[in-house]
C-alpha cells in the first residue's frame, strides 16, 4: 500500500478508536453537558427528548415548547435514523464524522490539484523570482493525510461528535458543499447549501461563494442561487406539512435571529444580551445579526471572488465567530479545511500566538467554569474573558489566513524583489 | 494593528532579540520571579486583613451567652457515656439531649464501599439537628459541625466542642432573632461522614459512582450559606488555630476568616494560623518577620498542594459554601479561656454569620495568607508566578521565531540573487531546481511526532486506571502482599518499563527539526497547564514552578553528550513517583529523628506508598484531582519530556558545520 492510504487509514482507524473510547468511558455525558459543545440547537438529548414527546402525545407537536429548534423534516430524519440505529446510535455520529472527513480529503486534493495544473501549466507566463513561490508537487502529495488528521484527529470535532450534536450534521453538508463547489457540480452544491441553509440559517452566506462557482459561460448563476434558496424554502414548506402550523418557524428561525436563549456558550451573544437594558434588545440585535450576515460578505465576496473556497472558508470562520449559538464542532470544522492552505503556511505569521491562544483558552474555559458555577469563587466575566479570547484567537487566525493568501497572491505576480524606482520598497496595505 | 497588518516578512527587533538571547532572557525571568516570590512575604507588598462584607457586623451584639455550666455538665456526661461506647457515638444521649432542648433530630446513614478491594465496606451515622429560625422561613441556613472522635481514635477528643455545640445550642433555642436555621451537625469517621451528609443534603456525587453511598436525609433545612467546624480539644485553650485548607486546595471567602480572626481577637484568644503566629515588628526585626512569614507561607502552600483538606470543612467548599475549622489546643496553666469564652464566641460568630444579607462573596477567594493577619492577594502573586511559567511559553517562541527567521533569510537570499543575477534559465528549470532543493531540505515529520505524543498521554491514561487491575493482577498471582505494596510496586514497575519509552522510533530522535518541534509543543503545553492549575489551585501551580519549570527549561535536544546526560539525570529526579518518595523521606526524616538508617527507610517507603494509596482513595471517595492530574497529565508530560532528552542532534551539528565550510 502507498504510504498515504497507510496514513489515511491509520488516522481513520485512531479517530475512531479515540471516539468510541469516549464514548463508552463513565464520564460521557460530561460531553454532552458541556456548554462549549451542544447549544439548544444542536444538542441531541433535546432531539431524543423531542422524539419522546412525538410518541406519547395525540398532536405530535414537540414545537409548542422549547424542546427542539430545527424544521420538523430534520426533527423526522432524526427520528428515522434513531430508530434505524437503536442503541448503537453512536455509530451514526461516528459514520457522519468519517464521510464528512471523506468530503474533505476529496475537496482538498482536487482543489490543489487544480492549483498545482493552473500554476505549473503558465509556468512560463511567471517571472522568474516569482517561479520559486508557485506551488510545489511534494507541497500537495500528502495533503490528504492532513486533512483526514485534521478532522478526524481533531480535538473539537472529537468532543463535538462523542457530545451527541446534530452538528455533525451540519459538518457533513458544509463537507459535501465543499465537495460540490470543488468539482462544480451545480446537484450537489445546491442540495447540500439548501440542507445547511434550513438546517441553521448562517450559511446562506455561502450563496456568495456558489454565485461566483457557477459564474461562468456553462452555468447560469443567478439560477443555481435561485434554486438552492427554493430548495431550501421547499424543504420549510414540506416541515409545515409535517407540523401543523407555521408556528414551529418561531422555534427555529425566529429563535436563531432573535437569540433569546441566554446560556452561556462559546459565543458573544449571551454575555452582552444579558448585561444590555431590556429596551435596547431590538436595537442590538439587528445589530449583531446585521454584523454577520451583511458586513462582510460583499468586501470578501468581491475581492475573493477568484477563489470561492478560500471564500467559503472565511465565511464559515466569521459565521462560527459571530453567530448566535455557536459550539466547538464548527469551529473545529473550520480548524479542519486549514490544510487546504498548506502552501500559505510560510506566509502566516499568527501561528504560535493563534495555536498557544486556542490551546490555553480550551483549558481555561471548563476551568473558571468550574470555579464560577460550582466553586462559587469565580463569576460570569470569568467565563465571558476566556470566550472573548477564543473569538479573539479565531478573528486572528482568519486574518492571518486571508493576509497570507493575498501576500502569495502578490509574490506570484510581482515576484519577490520589492523595488520601487530603485529603492527598497516595503509592502503596506491600506 | 501593525501586529495583524504588517505584510513585511522582517523579523521585528523583538523577535530577534528573543530568540538570540532566549536562554538569558528566560534564566532572568525566572530569578526575577523568584526574587519577587519570596518578597510576596514582606509587608510591603501584601496587606493587612479587612472586612469587605459590610452585613457582617462583627462582634457589635452584646453577648448573652452565660450558660457555661450547663456546658460543663454537658461534658461530664458526656465523658462518662463516652466510656461505654469503645469506637462509636452515644447515640442515644445526643438524640435525647438535642430533643431535650426542643430541636429537629436526625441520624443519617451512610456506607462507604471500599474502591480498593471489593467486598469492604464500612458504615457510619452522622447526628444533626435542626434549629427552625423564627424570624424568616427556612430558606438559608448556617452549620455547626463537629467531628465524634470516640476513645479508640488516634486524633485528639472533640468532646468539649460537643459540649459547647450543645450548649450553645440551648442557647439559641431561645433566641428570637435568628433568621436562618441552624443545623448541628456530628458527623462520625472524620471526613467520611462530613462528605456523606453533604452529598445527601444536595442529593449529588462527587467521587466515582458507586463508592459512598451517601444514602438519604430526613429533614433539610434552607441553602447554606457559611460552615463553622470546631475542633476543640479542651476548654482551658493555649490558642485557636484556623485551618482553612479545602478539597482541591479551594480557599474559603476571606471575610470567613477574619470574621473568626476578629472574634477570638475581641476574645482575647491567642489566634495562629498553621500553628504559627509573627511575633516579630516587622519595623524594629524586618529580616526575621520577613523569614517567618516566608515560612508561614510556604507551610500553607505545601499543605494545600496535594488537595487534601486539612478538617472537614474542605468538604463544603466543594459546594460553594464557606466554611473553616476552629481548632483549639489545650494548656493546663494560665489559660484565659473557659466555657464561657468559647460558647461567647461560637455565639458571636453566628449572630455576625446571621445578619448576612447574600452569600459571602465580597472578599477574596484566591489568597495566600503570610501570617494570621495579612494576606497576598491573587493580583499580587499572580503576575510573580505568570513571570516564572512565561518562560515556557517564551522557550516555545524563541524555538517558533528561529525557524521563522531562517524562513526569512532563505527568501532575502532569493530576493537577492534575483535582484543582482542576469537569469539565463527558462523559468521551468528553476521551477525543477527549486523542488530538488526542497526535496533535500529535513522536513518536520509530524505523523511521527503525533505518535509520541498519542503514546504518551495514552501511556498516562492507561497508568491511571491501573491500580484495580494492578490489585486483581496481584491476587490472580496467588501474592499475598498488602494494598499499598502492590500500588507502590506496581507503579514502579510501571515507571520502569516506560523508561524505555525512547528506544520507540530511532530516526525521528535524529531529525533535529521534528524534535525542536517537539520541543516547542511540550513546553507550551507544559506551560499553559501551569498557568491553568494556578488558578485552580496554586499551590500546586507553586510547586510546578518551582520543581518542573527549570528542569523543563533545562531540556533541549543536544549534541553534547555530557550535557545530555545531564539533562536526564535531572529529569529523572522529577518522576511523580521519585518527588513522591523523597518529599515523604524528608517528611520522615525531620519527623522521626535519630532513627536508624534501615528502620527510617522501610518508615519512609510505607508512608510513601500509604500516600499513593490514600491519593487514589481521596479520588475516588471525595472527587479529589491531584492522583488523575499526576498521572493523566504530569506523567505524559515527565514521559514526551523524557523522551526528547534522548533526542541525538549530532547529524544536525556536522550539517551546520558543513554549510559554515561551504559559507
Amino acid at each position: 500500500m502507498p504510504r498515504n492510504i497507510t496514513l489515511i487509514l491509520t488516522n481513520y482507524f485512531v479517530g475512531i478508536a479515540i471516539r468510541l473510547w469516549l464514548f463508552f468511558i463513565d464520564y460521557n455525558t460530561i460531553f454532552m453537558n458541556r456548554v462549549e459543545i451542544s447549544t439548544p440547537l444542536n444538542s441531541w438529548r433535546r432531539v431524543v427528548e423531542a422524539n419522546y414527546i412525538s410518541k406519547i402525545s395525540n398532536s405530535p407537536n414537540p414545537y409548542e415548547s422549547d424542546v427542539i429548534y430545527e424544521p420538523p423534516l430534520y426533527h423526522m430524519f432524526y427520528m428515522v435514523l434513531s430508530n434505524l440505529f437503536g442503541e448503537q446510535i453512536y455509530l451514526m455520529f461516528i459514520i457522519a464524522d468519517i464521510l464528512t472527513s471523506y468530503c474533505l480529503c476529496v475537496a482538498g486534493k482536487k482543489y490543489l490539484e487544480t492549483l498545482f495544473k493552473k500554476e505549473i501549466s503558465n509556468i512560463d507566463d511567471y517571472l522568474p523570482d516569482a517561479v520559486n513561490f508557485i506551488i510545489k508537487e511534494q507541497e500537495i502529495e500528502s495533503v490528504d493525510v492532513y486533512i483526514v488528521a485534521a478532522y478526524m484527529l481533531n480535538p473539537y470535532i472529537i468532543f463535538n461528535c462523542v457530545g451527541y450534536t446534530t452538528t455533525v450534521f451540519q459538518n457533513l453538508y458544509l463537507g459535501l458543499f465543499f465537495v460540490g463547489i470543488v468539482k462544480k457540480n451545480v446537484f450537489l452544491a445546491s442540495i447540500s447549501l439548501a440542507a445547511a441553509i434550513s438546517q441553521s440559517f448562517y450559511p446562506i452566506l455561502l450563496l456568495a461563494p456558489l454565485f461566483v462557482t457557477f459564474n461562468d459561460k456553462r452555468f447560469n448563476a443567478t439560477l443555481v442561487t435561485t434554486l438552492t434558496l427554493i430548495i431550501s424554502g421547499l424543504i420549510l414548506i414540506i416541515s409545515s406539512f409535517l407540523n401543523p402550523k407555521w408556528s414551529y418557524l418561531n422555534h427555529s428561525l425566529k429563535f436563531i435571529l432573535s437569540a433569546p436563549d441566554f446560556t452561556p456558550n462559546i459565543g458573544l451573544f449571551w454575555y452582552f444580551f444579558i448585561e444590555m437594558f431590556e429596551h435596547f434588545r431590538t436595537l442590538f440585535i439587528y445589530s449583531f445579526q446585521l454584523n454577520v450576515i451583511a458586513l462582510y460578505v460583499i468586501p470578501l465576496t468581491l475581492r475573493f471572488r477568484q477563489d470561492p473556497v478560500l471564500l467559503t472558508t472565511s465565511l464559515l470562520g466569521i459565521i462560527t465567530i459571530f453567530k448566535s449559538y455557536p459550539s466547538l464542532g464548527e469551529v473545529g470544522f473550520v480548524l479542519a479545511v486549514l490544510p487546504f492552505w498548506k502552501h500559505l503556511q510560510f506566509y502566516m505569521q499568527q501561528g504560535l500566538l493563534t495555536s498557544v491562544s486556542f490551546f490555553m483558552v480550551t483549558l481555561l474555559a471548563p476551568t473558571v467554569w468550574h470555579l464560577w458555577l460550582y466553586s462559587g469563587s469565580a463569576n460570569a466575566n470569568f467565563y465571558f474573558g476566556a470566550t472573548l479570547a477564543f473569538a479573539t484567537a479565531q478573528i486572528f487566525m482568519l486574518t492571518d489566513l486571508l493576509f497570507a493568501y493575498i501576500k502569495r497572491e502578490y509574490i506570484i505576480k510581482y515576484g519577490c524583489v520589492k523595488e520601487c524606482d530603485g529603492q527598497e520598497a516595503v509592502l503596506l496595505l491600506e | 494593528m501593525g501586529l495583524l497588518t504588517d505584510p513585511s516578512a522582517e523579523p521585528s527587533k523583538f523577535t530577534k532579540i528573543l530568540t538570540n538571547h532566549n536562554t538569558k532572557i528566560n534564566v532572568i525571568l525566572y530569578v526575577v520571579g523568584a526574587v519577587g516570590f519570596c518578597l510576596l512575604a514582606h509587608p510591603a507588598v501584601n496587606y493587612r486583613n479587612y472586612f469587605s462584607e459590610n452585613a457582617l457586623l462583627p462582634g457589635l451584639v452584646h453577648s448573652e451567652f452565660r450558660d457555661d455550666s450547663s456546658a460543663k455538665l454537658y461534658y461530664r456526661e458526656l465523658l462518662d457515656e463516652m466510656k461505654t461506647y469503645d469506637n462509636s457515638m452515644p447515640y442515644p444521649w445526643l438524640l435525647a439531649k438535642f430533643r431535650q432542648i426542643g430541636l429537629e433530630v436526625y441520624i443519617h446513614n451512610f456506607t462507604l464501599n471500599y474502591p480498593l478491594k471489593r467486598s469492604q465496606k464500612f458504615h457510619g451515622k452522622n447526628v444533626y439537628a435542626i434549629l427552625r429560625a423564627p424570624r424568616a422561613a427556612s430558606t438559608e441556613s448556617l452549620v455547626l459541625s463537629v467531628p465524634y472522635r470516640p476513645p479508640l481514635s488516634i486524633f485528639q477528643t472533640t468532646a468539649p466542642s460537643i459540649a459547647i455545640m450543645i450548649a450553645f445550642a440551648k442557647f439559641a433555642a431561645k433566641g428570637n432573632y435568628w433568621s436562618k436555621d441552624l443545623i448541628f451537625l456530628i458527623t462520625d469517621h472524620e471526613q467520611l461522614g462530613a462528605q456523606a451528609w453533604i452529598e445527601a443534603y444536595y442529593g449529588v456525587q462527587c467521587g466515582k459512582e458507586g463508592v459512598l453511598e451517601h444514602g438519604d436525609l430526613e429533614g433539610r433545612a434552607g441553602s447554606i450559606q457559611a460552615a463553622i467546624n470546631l475542633e476543640l480539644h479542651d476548654f482551658n485553650l493555649r490558642n485557636i488555630d484556623v485551618k482553612i485548607l479545602g478539597l482541591n486546595g479551594q480557599l474559603p471567602n476571606l471575610d470567613l476568616f477574619n470574621l473568626a480572626n476578629k472574634l477570638c481577637a475581641k476574645e482575647k484568644i491567642p489566634f495562629t494560623f498553621r500553628g504559627r503566629r509573627n511575633m516579630y515588628d516587622y519595623r524594629y526585626e524586618p529580616f526575621r518577620y520577613w523569614k517567618e512569614a516566608l515560612h508561614t507561607m510556604m507551610s500553607m502552600l505545601g499543605s494545600q498542594m496535594s488537595g487534601v483538606p486539612d478538617g472537614n470543612h474542605g468538604l463544603f467548599h466543594r459546594v460553594g459554601i464557606q466554611a473553616l475549622t476552629l481548632e483549639g489546643f489545650s494548656e493546663e496553666k494560665g489559660s484565659r479561656t473557659d466555657f464561657l469564652v468559647l460558647g461567647q464566641l461560637v455565639e458571636h460568630t453566628f449572630r455576625s454569620l446571621n445578619n448576612l444579607l447574600e452569600r459571602l462573596h465580597q472578599s477574596y477567594f484566591f489568597y495566600i495568607l503570610s501570617d494570621s493577619t495579612r494576606f497576598v492577594s491573587i493580583g499580587i502573586y499572580t503576575p510573580v508566578l505568570i513571570t516564572m511559567a512565561s518562560t515556557l511559553i517564551l522557550k516555545a517562541a524563541g524555538i517558533w521565531f528561529t525557524e521563522i527567521i531562517k524562513e526569512y533569510e532563505k527568501f532575502k537570499k532569493k530576493e537577492d540573487y534575483f535582484k543582482n543575477n542576469k537569469i539565463k534559465e527558462t523559468n521551468r528549470e528553476i521551477y525543477e531546481q527549486v523542488v530538488k532543493e526542497q526535496a533535500s531540505l529535513e522536513k518536520v515529520d509530524y505523523v511521527a511526532l503525533g505518535k509520541i505524543v498519542l503514546m504518551a498521554h495514552t501511556f498516562g491514561l492507561l497508568a491511571l486506571a491501573s491500580p484495580p487491575y494492578l490489585l486483581d493482577l496481584m491476587s490472580y498471582l496467588g501474592y499475598n502482599y498488602s494494598t499499598e505494596t502492590t500500588i507502590f510496586v506496581g507503579f514502579a514497575i510501571i515507571s520502569l518499563l516506560l523508561l524505555f519509552f525512547p528506544i520507540y522510533d530511532g530516526s525521528v530522535k535524529k531529525n533535529a527539526s521534528t524534535m525542536k518541534t517537539m520541543n516547542m509543543v511540550i513546553s507550551l503545553e507544559l506551560g499553559a497547564i501551569v498557568i491553568c492549575l494556578l488558578i485552580i489551585n496554586v499551590a500546586l501551580g507553586v510547586a510546578l514552578i518551582f520543581l518542573w519549570v527549570p528542569a523543563a527549561l533545562f531540556i533541549n535536544p543536544t549534541e553534547n553528550r555530557r550535557y545530555s546526560f545531564l539533562q536526564k539525570i535531572t529529569w529523572l529526579f522529577v518522576h511523580p513517583l521519585v518527588l513522591t518518595t523523597v518529599a515523604v523521606t524528608i517528611y520522615v526524616v525531620a519527623n522521626f529523628r535519630g532513627e536508624e538508617f534501615e528502620k527510617t527507610m522501610g518508615r519512609s517507603f510505607q508512608a510513601a506508598s500509604q500516600a499513593i494509596v490514600y491519593s487514589i482513595v481521596d479520588s475516588m471517595v471525595y472527587g479529589n484531582w491531584f492522583y488523575n492530574i499526576c498521572l493523566g497529565v504530569f506523567f505524559p508530560i515527565w514521559l514526551l519530556f523524557w523522551y526528547l532528552a534522548f533526542a541525538d542532534l549530532s547529524n544536525d551539528v556536522v550539517e551546520a558545520a558543513k554549510e559554515k565550510k561551504n559559507k
